[in-house]
């Protein structure tokens, strides 16, 4: 990944971004002005990132179902700034902390066993007498 | 153009049937170039720690290859599909971003046509491949538990099965107490560190890039040891056409480099393994004086008879938290119940049925807009993260020539070569099995507890099994090969992807494609003295 550069996005971009987010129903995104997100997207490379790589994403393709809210946008432009809203919306701290999402976590397995749980290995025992309805396939 | 000296076998294409034929090829003695053309990939490129992991699996490591447009992917027209075709170009192939679900084929479904009348059985049985899968489940390094009533017995996987997690635990409930088959899913994936590969962290990203390496993808678990084995790979290598001398056998592959360079490689074998779109692109691409239609093309059916594995499914939410943002994302358990034909259902064969995680919010942002409901997107999304599981219905598809693959005639990779079209249309009969598959699905859920279903509409971004487009046969006018995987017309030209299953299963079919290509290998090594050069 190239290193991000918020002035993918331009003022006009970033107006339209955030006058749609009322209109996508999105209540817990606080209303913010385009200096306020390009200065949090200037201090925060990470989501500079997100919002640049889902405009670039999402401009490949043409989604114009999408909504009476982008009409008069173009196709390209539509997308790409749904897209940014989307990545930025979900990225954003206080929407992730709502949702109780931190982003991927490591969760190591570390060769254990199935899962070991009476109910598992009870559910396992009663499924070896489960057949699909001809039985083993063999021969 | 720069024609090189001859070797004894080129392979085109480095996924799972590739690199298994490469190694097996190299080791027997065999020396062997292979032609991929995409890069290596770097498991540090891939973004499975991070939070913008979701928006990279929808772009740079995007499965459709029209979407994720690298330099090295050809453009596919699939506007006349129902499904677009899912693939990854670099060395490992699709391997690299496939679910690695690991399944052989049940024995019936060899031989469909002999237990119900529908398509053609196979020339080969799953006793012929059984060995193959023993040996192929241990390179690859598959996690899973011994002992699934629906496969005949056979050596336990090398790894114990993964856990299940709170949504196995609930499907199978569910599954259970309606007396329907189920099992911990069995997946190519490592629980603990082997080597210099980790293990399964469950992240969730699977399917765009397994950032620890737990997944077998063969960049990492075959390509090394090729490598040192002494097979020549040769990376941003697009083959562009198979070259024969005057009695029809092939004589090599004409590639272009990255700078757009024409080259020759010279070889005294030829294998294709470049999936199931790829492969017969190639075939096609590679007409000459002898084969105006493409190559080992006699039957006309290079192309024809492309099977995809139609796909439909549900998200079920339950009141308590199951954690269903992360977890290896191909399955958690599996339901074989419905995989084979009842004429009380009112279609023939049948389908798969998993249960698997739901990623996180950005897929389930994703699913909003297209199901579209009632309620504001970000509800939706807040009420089913880590809340929901995904009970997913993959049907076996017929065979069908009309659905197909043939070259487009404007449309070009950055080469200039002739891109490919597919034409896909889902049969009524495979609509039939959806159907019968998302109520059973539905039942399942409601019998775990689910509090709310959502039944997803059709996705076109499922088109990950590329199968039957030069389908095995032992009749030169029904089919492109034989069956040790020879095409009938050119003797030395062989097709060890997809594209010769013969009808697809309802299982995922990267285990067989492995095992056939290993066993094609066998075949070749064994007759290698049969073997004439070409002119």
């Amino acid at each position: 990944v190239s290193t991000p550069r918020v002035d993918d996005l331009s003022d006009d971009d970033l107006e339209v971004l955030v006058s749609l987010s009322p209109a996508l129903q999105m209540p817990n995104l606080e209303v913010i002005t385009v200096a306020a997100l390009r200065s949090m997207l200037a201090s925060r490379p990470d989501l500079a990132r997100v919002a640049r790589e889902a405009s670039r994403v999402i401009g490949y393709s043409r989604h114009p179902e999408r909504g009476s809210a982008l009409d008069g946008l173009s196709d390209d432009l539509r997308s790409r700034l749904l897209a940014a809203l989307a990545g930025t919306y979900f990225m954003a701290e206080k929407v992730r902390a709502d949702l109780g999402y931190t982003g991927p976590r490591s969760l190591p397995i570390d060769g254990a066993e199935l899962d070991q749980s009476p109910m598992v290995t009870n559910l396992i025992a009663g499924s070896v007498a489960l057949r699909p309805h001809d039985g083993p396939s063999g021969g | 153009m720069a024609s090189r000296g001859r070797v004894d076998v080129i392979v085109v294409g480095s996924g799972a049937s590739g690199a298994v034929i490469a190694l097996r090829m190299a080791r027997a003695g065999f020396s062997v170039v292979c032609l991929e053309q995409g890069a290596w990939p770097r498991t540090s490129d891939f973004r499975g720690r991070h939070l913008d992991s979701e928006l990279a699996a929808a772009g740079p490591f995007n499965p459709n290859p029209n979407v994720r447009a690298a330099p090295y992917d050809y453009p596919i027209d699939d506007s006349q599909s129902d499904v677009a075709p899912l693939m990854f170009n670099g060395v490992g192939g699709s391997t690299v971003l496939y679910g690695a679900q690991w399944y052989p084929l049940l024995p019936s479904d060899f031989r469909v046509w002999s237990t119900d009348g529908v398509a053609s059985d196979w020339p080969i049985s799953y006793d012929d491949l059984a060995s193959y899968y023993e040996e192929n489940q241990v390179a690859f390094g598959v996690a899973g538990l011994s002992g699934n009533p629906a496969f005949p017995p056979g050596p336990p996987p090398p790894y114990p099965a993964l856990p299940i997690g709170r949504i196995g635990e609930l499907a199978a409930k569910g599954l259970q107490s309606l007396g329907w088959h189920w099992w911990p899913a069995t997946n190519a994936i490592l629980p603990k560190a082997v080597g210099r590969r980790g293990g399964c962290i469950q992240l969730g990203a699977c399917v765009s890039g397994c950032p620890v390496g737990a997944k077998a993808s063969t960049d990492l678990t075959h390509w090394p040891a090729a490598v040192r084995a002494g097979v020549d790979l040769r990376t941003s290598a697009t083959a562009s056409e198979i070259t024969c001398d005057r009695n029809g056998r092939a004589t090599g592959v004409a590639y272009m480099d990255d700078e757009h360079r024409l080259h020759h490689q010279q070889a005294r074998i030829i294998v294709l393994a470049a999936n199931g779109i790829g492969t017969p692109r190639l075939m096609l691409l590679s007409s000459g004086r002898r084969a105006a239609n493409g190559i080992a093309n006699s039957s006309g059916l290079v192309g024809r008879g492309l099977m995809i594995h139609p796909h439909r499914s549900l998200l079920a939410t339950f009141n308590e938290d199951l954690g269903s943002s992360q977890g290896p994302m191909g399955a958690s358990v599996v339901s074989l119940q419905f995989c084979q034909s009842d004429p009380s259902r009112g279609f023939r064969r049948g389908f798969k049925l998993t249960c698997t995680p739901t990623g996180g919010p950005y897929g389930l942002w994703a699913l909003h807009r297209a199901l579209n409901p009632s309620e504001p997107p970000y509800q939706f999304v807040r009420r089913r993260l880590n809340h929901s599981l995904r009970f997913a219905v993959m049907a076996e598809d017929l065979p069908n020539d009309d659905n197909r693959v043939e070259l487009h005639s404007t449309l070009a990779d950055a080469h200039g070569i002739q891109a490919p079209s597919v034409m896909y249309q889902t049969s009524d009969e495979s609509r039939r099995i959806l159907d019968f598959g998302l109520n059973r699905a539905s039942e399942a859920a409601r019998a775990a507890g689910a509090v709310a279903i959502d039944v997803l509409p059709p996705d076109r971004n499922t088109g990950w099994h590329l199968l039957g487009t030069a389908r095995m046969g032992n009749n030169p006018e029904t089919s492109v090969v034989d069956s040790w995987c020879c095409t009938h017309d050119v003797r030395n030209l062989y097709v060890v992807d997809g594209s010769v299953f013969v009808t697809a299963s309802s299982l995922n079919p990267t285990a067989t494609i492995a095992a056939i290509a290993l066993r094609a290998a066998d075949g070749i090594i064994r007759h290698r003295r049969d073997q004439s050069a070409p002119e």
